[in-house]
Order: C-alpha cells, then structure tokens, then sequence
C-alpha cells in the first residue's frame, strides 16, 4: 500500500450566517496515498467542495476551518495567506467546474500560464513559454504556440478545462483536486477530459482527488471511493467494493436511483424520499435517518461511529441486517 | 413603493412579523419570509445603518418640530445680541448670528430645507429616471437606442452652468431648486435602471411567464417593477445625500434658497465668512451637514448589503 | 402512424443573424434550429437529446413562440402556429405548458408559491374566481407533492428539487395537454432527480400528458420517453422508438453519445473504455458542408462532404445518414 500524502484528522467546516451557524463538514478524517485516485462523492450541500476548498484555504469569508491537514507531514490548515499561495502553486492545485470563472478574461491564455512558472520557479519568459507548450501539448491541444496567444473566450469548453489541467501541472503538484470538473461539459467531452486524467495520473503519478456528484464518473476513474452526506463521510471502500458491496442505505439509494444504460429499463426508478439534508441543524442521531428505509430508534439517538469493516471498509450506520437487492455481488 | 400587498413598507415593520407568522400558522398555512423581510433582518444587524436610521430619525424629527415650538423665528433679528456665542441665556443655544437672529433654529431650518431638497429633487430624478429607463430597457430595439442617445447628449452638457443659467433666468425658486436638480440628475438612474430592466428580461422566470401567456402589461407590473425595486432603493438614499450636498454648494455660491429662509449650505457660506471670530457659526452647520450626508451613505451601503443576494 | 399526431412540425428553421468580427463586420447566420422536422403523437413523452449547442433549448422555445422561428410550421391539432398573431395564440397557451431547467432562475423571487402557481390562471383563465383559483392551486400542489402550508412560502425557501415541483404545478395548473420539460431534471442531484422524474411519469398517466423531454442524458431520456429525437448542430439525425435505438442505433453520432454515457460500474466502465472522438463540435456559424457531423465521424467519406443526408425511413426508424442502410443490415 502506498504512503499518505496528504492526511485530515476531525477537520470541521462551518459558515457563520445570518440566521446562524451552517455545519459544512464534520469531523472528517481521511488520508489520499501517492499517486491513487480518491472518489468524492456527495450531492448538493454533502460538503465534498467545501472540505477542499478548506483544506486549499479558499473558503468564503464567513467560513472556518478547524482541525488537522498534513501535506507530506507538515501541518497546512489555515496557514498565513504567503504560505499557502507558494503551497497552492507547488504542491497541490485545483481545477473547478466551470474554468472560465477560474481564467482571467483579460489575458492570454499564454500569459496566464507563463505567470505561474516565472512567479513558482523564476523562469524566464522565454523558458516558461517553451515549458507552456509541452503541458499544452501533454494534454492533448494541437497547435500549442498559437494557442498560447489567444484569449480563454477563443477556447470551447472542454479545450478550456485541458488549459486549466495544463495548468495545475506546470508546477508538478503531488496532488491535483478537481472539483466537479466535467459537470459542466458534453458527455462525449466529459469521456475526453476523463480518459486525460487517467493518462496523467499514470505518466506523472500525480494523485487526483476527484470530487462529483456523478456515480458514473467515479466509477470510471477512481481507485478508492468515499461517499460523504450532509458534511459526513457514510462510507469509504476501494472502488469494487463500493459498488458492488456497500454497506450503507445512503450508498444504496444513490447507486439506485441512478437512471443506467448498462441494465434493463425499469418502469420506475428508485428513490431516496425526502429532502436534502438542513445543515444549520445538527441533529443528535444519524443525518440520513429521516430518508432512511432501515432506520430504527436508535438512529434517531446517536449518532453512528466510522466503523472499520475490514479490508480498508469503512462506514457510518447502525444497521446490521442485509441491505436491498443486490444481485451483483462483488 | 408599489401597489401590492406585499411590498408594502409595513411588512418592514419589525415587531409585526412575529403577530403576524402566529396568525397565520393559526390559519394552518406558513408564512413565508420574502426578500424585503429577509434583507430587512440583515439591515438590522448592521450597527451603523441603524445608527444612522435612528440619528436621521432624530434630525428630522427635530426639523420638523423645533421650528413651530422655538420661541424664535428663522428671520426674527435681535439687535441687541449680535454673534452671540451658544448660551443658555435666552436659549440662544447655538449663539446667534450677524443680525442676532438664534442660530439654532436657523439650523433647524437649515436641515428642513436640505432634507426637503435632498427627498423631493430625488423623487424628481426617480419619477423621470425609472421610467425613462423602464420604457426604454422594455421597449428595446430603435426606442431603446433612441432614448438612451438622448441621455448620452444631456450628458454631455456642463450640468453645473446650465443649473445657474436657469437659477439666473427663472429666479431663486425653492421650487425651481428641487425641479432643476432633479431635471439634471436622472441620466444615472436611467441608465441603471434600464440596465436592470434589460437583464431582468432575459431572466427565465420573466420567460416561464411569457410561456404560461402573460401579457407584456403584467410582466412589466408583475416581475419588472418588483424586482428593480431593491436596486432604485439602494440608489435613492445614495442619490440624497448627493444632492443635498450639491444644493449646499449652490447655496456656498450664493444661489441658494432665497435671504432669509436658507438651507445648511446657506449657513455655512454665512459662517465661512466669520470663521476667524465667531468659528461657531461654521462648526454647526457644518457639523449637521456632515452627519446627515453621513447617515444616509451610511444606510445606503447597509441596504445594498442587505438586499445583496449574493450573500445568502 | 395512423392516430393524427398532435403536434407537427415541418421544416422548421429558427436562424439569429450576428455580426461577424472586423471593423466592418458582415452579418453571419447562425442555423440553430436547422431543417427540422417531426411529429409528437397524443399521449407519447419524446425525448430529445444532443449535446449543447444542438439547438434544442432554441426548439423548445420556438415551438412556444418565444423565439420567433424563421421559417417551416408548427401545427398544434392542425392549427398553424408560426403566422397565428400574438392575440390568437394565447388561448392556445393553455394546451403548451413549460417547465425548465434552473428550477428557481424560473421563479420569481418577490412571488409566493401561491401567486406563482396562480399567475398562468389569471392569465389564460380571467373569468375564473378567486376561491376556485385559489382551490385549484391547492389541488395541483397536492399532485406534485407540496404542502398545502407552503403556499405563502417564497421560492428561495426550497430546495432544488421542491422549487422544480412549484415550477411543475405551474405548467400543469391550466391543465395542458402537451408539456415541453427544457432539461427539468439537469440542475437536480442523483435522489432528487428521480423522485422528479418519477413524478412526471405518475402525472402523465393520471392526466394522460404528452411531453417533449429535452435532455443531454440519454439514461434520463431512455427511462422516460418513448420516442427519441437526436440533434446536432440544429438538425435532426435520428427519430426513433426507443427500445431500437437503445438496442441498435443507426446514426453513427447516436452511437458516439451513447458510448460516451459514463456507467456506474467500475468493471463494465473499465473494460469499455472507448477511443473518443478527437475533433470537437464545430462553429455553429461555419458548419461543414453536407452532413455536419462528418468532421467527427469515423464513417465519413466523400459523399458525406458533397452531399447532406436527408432524413429518411429505414425500418420504421428515421435517420440522416449515407450509411444508415449499412448499419441497419
């Protein structure tokens, strides 16, 4: 088993707002390893992207972070604003959803990549622009000088996401985050930019966080999965496992209730019922109860522990019994 | 602000929400909370917008007030008492001035005449402004051009001339004052709100009632006018305290409200002439302007933060 | 096709005129809605799918007449709805409803629940009293599985999905019979989705509703439709029912979509791993000549660059393509 790069013990997040404390994440622990690729995956308001953009200090204003994030050993939650631009540049980096909003319209796609390398590592503009090309071309973009000079608007979507990519690697991060990063994109583009990721991750053993809400899209990449909802972790299992073996209602719900090409249609699909969870409130007993088919008196009480079930299995749940039809067993 | 129920100012009324949620969780259906309740929640959070309500409150109150019960009027001169500085003796509080008249209501004065000039010349721009803009961000299309050249080309015309030219022409008016500040200061709000009203009709709930057949009329009165007002309310109590500062320096000028009524500009311009001996006469004055100009910026930054929905 | 179709639609263009770049710019056309045609049958939910840029946001909207199409006709029960004037189309509103995408961009945050599911009455219904007004509302909230007691409630009150049943009462409370959904489930997470679909498919069989479903995932599409229509770049590759295309689908751009739907199976998705397509979409302003999809086909040869493949029946099925026969043998 590989070594932990990075490593969160009982970190926290938590809004404060107008009508009073938002619980974001709660104590989440959980360690990514070299060069793998960990799933992330949670609905709306689960607190997948905001666990990150604690752990890359990027949080909004009102936002708090506490608890532990070792980057290789060294502590780096809530490190002073200096540090931690030098640590976003160099050993960790994210790319976002929607990669215009991350660019600068006003400059050239060139420019904007040059800056990073000429600020992390003192380039000159000559060498940086030749470096520039390479991780242009690494992913995949004919044609990279010209391409340098154009403006992020000239690019389509997907091309736009392959920047930003190329971006994130020009420093050579040990840990590249990508927060939903196909979501925004066409599926025939979305099984590109996938098929990239897969190949960089081997070429230059980066480990990638993956974090979607797209059952689909972790299934094909990842190589540990954790399932988080309402700002918890519910279940961590390597990929197979998960899909084929999980042991959490939560994890059920969400495998079955996805509409599949890969099975027969069904007249109806499966639900969850319910409403997304309330994060101002925090109840005593276990978050999913109230849309929980298993759950009993005793989840409405305390809140369940992570509980290992051997072979790297985790999961938060009080019920023991067999969960729903599970034909393909792993 | 607008003639539907639920825009109405009392629903800003902060005790009358609790009553109110009770009625009608009585009645079996949950009141909501709207976006005026939702903001006005924020705005009373904000310790200096509220400060700030509470001393404008004060001021005008006072303005209102001090005059009718004084036992001084704003032009009664005691020649007898001339630059006397504040005393309690015969009340003269604020001292009195050049020909003895007491300073303290003439200020109290001042600040009616300002408030006045500052409310009614911004409802002048808001009546212009918001339907220029409305009608042409609506209309779109060669209207919309056309009416938006126009502003373009008032723009251009040196706005500090043209009010002393009709200042000169027409006499010194407190009612021409209001028209003429207001007649030169809506080009802002046009383009504002005609900005608003474009983007607003491109929102998809503008378009959802389109589909479900609503007609041009209630689009503009049912999802237009509502949703521009948070934006015009930001901008009137900017616009106010713009005003009342450029109708002090008219005032400062000289071509202010008419001898013997004057305005807090009118009272400064008094007291910058004496300020070597009698500094008092300036310090007053001026101080007032200077909070009121405060409070409602004040109040106008705590209300675009409260109505600001990229907060919540 | 013997029962007469609800809906016809007839060549169909909807073309924006933009202005090119330079100094003195030439007006260019933008075809976002491009040659097309087809029918929607009483009773039948058809899907339609491609990827953005496709066209078919703009088709659903110029089949409403929110956006003015440029040329072909729309037939609603035979009436003609691209020449009908403004005055004459609105009573015919009350048979298309829609329902769109960003469940609370398409609501009005100043309006209760109850003004906003009332709003479509006022305007199509005026002879209708307040208290039955009021009755219905509270009916159709009950169908779509809202609280009565939300009805004073505003929409940023809601969640996602909740604020997507107010924007479904909405559509359904002037009782149409044909409902255009612009992707109504797109913004919605994995367990909402299919309580909202689910929905669709309950009110369709209690009401008897015909949907247009538009869509870019063809899982979604295929639980819910029953005829599937596929665009690219504003025209028309292949109708059909949906069990064949699913099983077999004859236009090579079909194919290309449905190899790229991820599947959640680590095995099954590991071992498809299939080469995508290197070329993207090409600019709605400059489209290939003949057929639009030959710079990403693997079957496109010299025909396909001289010639545009019309669309045409092959075994029941529909498609526009030079090579449908081959495929379909």
């Amino acid at each position: 088993m590989a070594a932990s790069l990075l490593e969160i013990r009982n970190l926290a997040v938590r809004f404060t707002t107008g009508d009073g404390p938002v619980y974001a994440v709660n104590d989440l622990d959980l360690e990514v390893r070299r060069g793998e690729v960990l799933g992330m995956v949670g609905e709306s308001g689960s607190g997948k992207s905001q666990t990150w953009l604690a752990i890359m200090g990027l949080l909004a204003k009102n936002g708090r972070a506490e608890g532990s994030v070792r980057l290789g050993g060294e502590e780096i939650l809530n490190l002073p604003q200096r540090a931690l631009t030098r640590l976003r540049g160099e050993r960790m980096a994210m790319i976002f959803q929607d990669p215009m909003t991350a660019m600068n319209p006003f400059l050239t796609v060139g420019r904007q990549m040059t800056e990073v390398l000429e600020w992390h590592r003192g380039m000159s503009r000559r060498e940086a622009r030749a470096r520039c090309i390479g991780a242009l071309e690494s992913v995949h973009i004919t044609d990279a000088a010209r391409r340098l000079s154009m403006y992020p608007h000239e690019f389509s979507g997907g091309m736009r996401q392959r920047v930003m990519i190329a971006t994130a690697l020009l420093t050579e991060p040990q840990l590249l985050i990508c927060d939903e990063p196909t979501t925004a994109l066409d599926v025939t583009v979305q099984a590109q930019i996938l098929a990239l990721l897969d190949e960089l991750r081997q070429r230059f053993g980066t480990a990638i966080v993956l974090v979607t809400h797209d059952l689909g899209v972790i299934a094909q990449l990842a190589d540990r999965v954790i399932v988080m909802y309402a700002g918890r972790q519910v279940e961590q299992a390597e990929v197979h496992t998960l899909y084929g073996a999980y042991r959490h209602p939560y994890t059920e719900g969400l495998l079955r209730s996805v509409p599949r090409l890969d099975q027969p249609r069904s007249a109806r699909l499966a639900t969850i019922p319910g409403r997304p969870p309330d994060l101002a409130r925090r109840p005593a007993g276990c978050p999913f109860e109230p849309r929980c088919a298993y759950a009993s008196e005793i989840c409405r009480r305390q809140m369940p522990p992570l509980v290992s079930l051997g072979d790297a299995h985790l999961r938060a749940c009080h019920y023991d019994g067999a969960l729903g039809p599970q034909e393909r067993g792993a | 602000m607008n003639g539907d129920a639920r825009h109405t100012w009392a629903n800003w009324v902060p005790g009358r929400g609790a009553a109110r949620k009770a009625e009608a969780l009585a009645a079996g259906a949950v009141q909501g909370r709207s976006l005026w309740q939702d903001a006005w929640g924020r705005l009373r959070c904000n310790r200096a917008a509220l400060a700030s309500l509470w001393v404008l409150g004060v001021i005008t109150l006072a303005a209102i007030v001090v005059p009718w019960v004084w036992p001084y009027g704003y032009a009664q001169p005691d020649w007898n008492l001339m630059y006397a500085a504040p005393t309690w003796a015969g009340w003269h509080i604020f001292g009195t001035d050049a020909l003895g008249r007491d300073l303290f209501v003439r200020v109290m004065w001042g600040c009616r005449i300002s408030l006045m000039v500052g409310v009614v010349a911004t409802l002048v721009t808001l009546v212009i402004g918001v339907t220029w803009g409305a009608v042409a961000g609506f209309a779109g299309g060669w209207v919309d051009s056309l009416m938006m050249r126009i502003v373009d080309i008032l723009y251009s015309l040196p706005f500090i001339p043209f009010v002393i030219v009709l200042m000169v022409l027409f006499g010194r008016d407190l009612f021409l004052i209001f028209v003429a500040i207001g007649a030169v200061s809506w080009l802002d709000i046009a383009r504002i709100v005609r900005g608003q009203t474009l983007s607003l009709r491109k929102r998809e709930f503008v378009e959802a009632a389109l589909a479900s057949g609503v007609g041009n009329a209630a689009i503009v009165r049912r999802h237009i006018v509502p949703n521009l007002i948070g934006i015009v309310v930001v901008y009137v109590t900017l616009t106010i305290p713009s005003v009342i500062l450029f109708e002090a320096f008219l005032s400062f000028l000289g071509l202010g409200v008419q001898a013997p009524l004057t305005s807090l500009g009118g009272l400064v311009s008094d007291g910058a002439a004496v300020l070597q001996s009698h500094p008092y006469m300036l310090i007053i004055p001026a101080s007032f302007l200077a909070v009121i100009v405060y409070c409602f910026n004040f109040i106008g930054d705590g209300l675009r933060d409260a109505l600001d929905p990229k907060d919540r | 096709m013997s029962e007469p179709a609800l809906l016809e639609v007839r060549a169909l263009d909807v073309h924006f005129s933009v202005r090119g770049p330079g100094l003195l710019p030439s007006r260019l056309t933008l075809r976002a809605v491009d040659q097309v045609s087809f029918d929607v049958r009483a009773g039948e939910v058809l899907g339609v799918v491609g990827e953005s840029g496709c066209g078919k946001s703009t088709l659903s909207r110029a089949l409403l007449k929110l956006i003015p199409a440029t040329g072909g006709s729309v037939r609603l029960r035979g009436v003609e709805l691209t020449t009908l004037p403004k005055a004459a189309m609105r009573p015919l509103r009350r048979s298309m409803q829609m329902i769109f995408q960003d469940p609370l961009a398409s609501l009005d945050p100043r309006m209760t629940v109850g003004e906003i599911i009332a709003e479509p009455m006022k305007a199509l219904l005026p002879a209708m009293g307040r208290v039955e007004r009021e009755q219905r509302v509270l009916r159709t909230m009950q169908q779509v599985g809202l609280l009565p007691a939300q009805i004073n409630r505003y929409p940023h009150e809601f969640s996602g999905g909740q604020a997507q049943r107010i924007g479904i009462a909405r559509a359904l409370v002037v009782e149409p019979q044909l409902v255009i959904c612009d992707e109504p489930v797109s913004a919605l997470d994995v367990s909402i989705k299919s309580q909202i679909i689910n929905l669709l498919l309950d009110l369709r069989a209690e009401h008897g509703l015909t949907y247009i479903f538009v869509a870019h995932d063809l899982a979604t599409v295929r639980h819910i439709a029953d005829r599937v229509m596929v665009l690219y770049l504003g025209r028309v590759m292949e109708i059909t029912d949906r069990d064949a295309l699913y099983a077999r689908p004859l236009h090579p751009y079909t194919r290309l979509l449905l190899s790229a739907v991820p599947i959640p199976d680590p095995a099954l998705a590991r071992r498809r791993r299939v080469a995508p397509a290197r070329e993207e979409l090409p600019s709605p302003l400059a489209l290939p000549s003949g057929c639009a999809f030959r710079t990403r086909c693997p079957l496109a040869d010299a025909r396909c660059v001289a010639e545009r493949p019309v669309l045409r029946e092959i075994d029941g099925r529909y498609v526009a393509c030079h090579h449908a026969e081959a495929a379909a043998a």
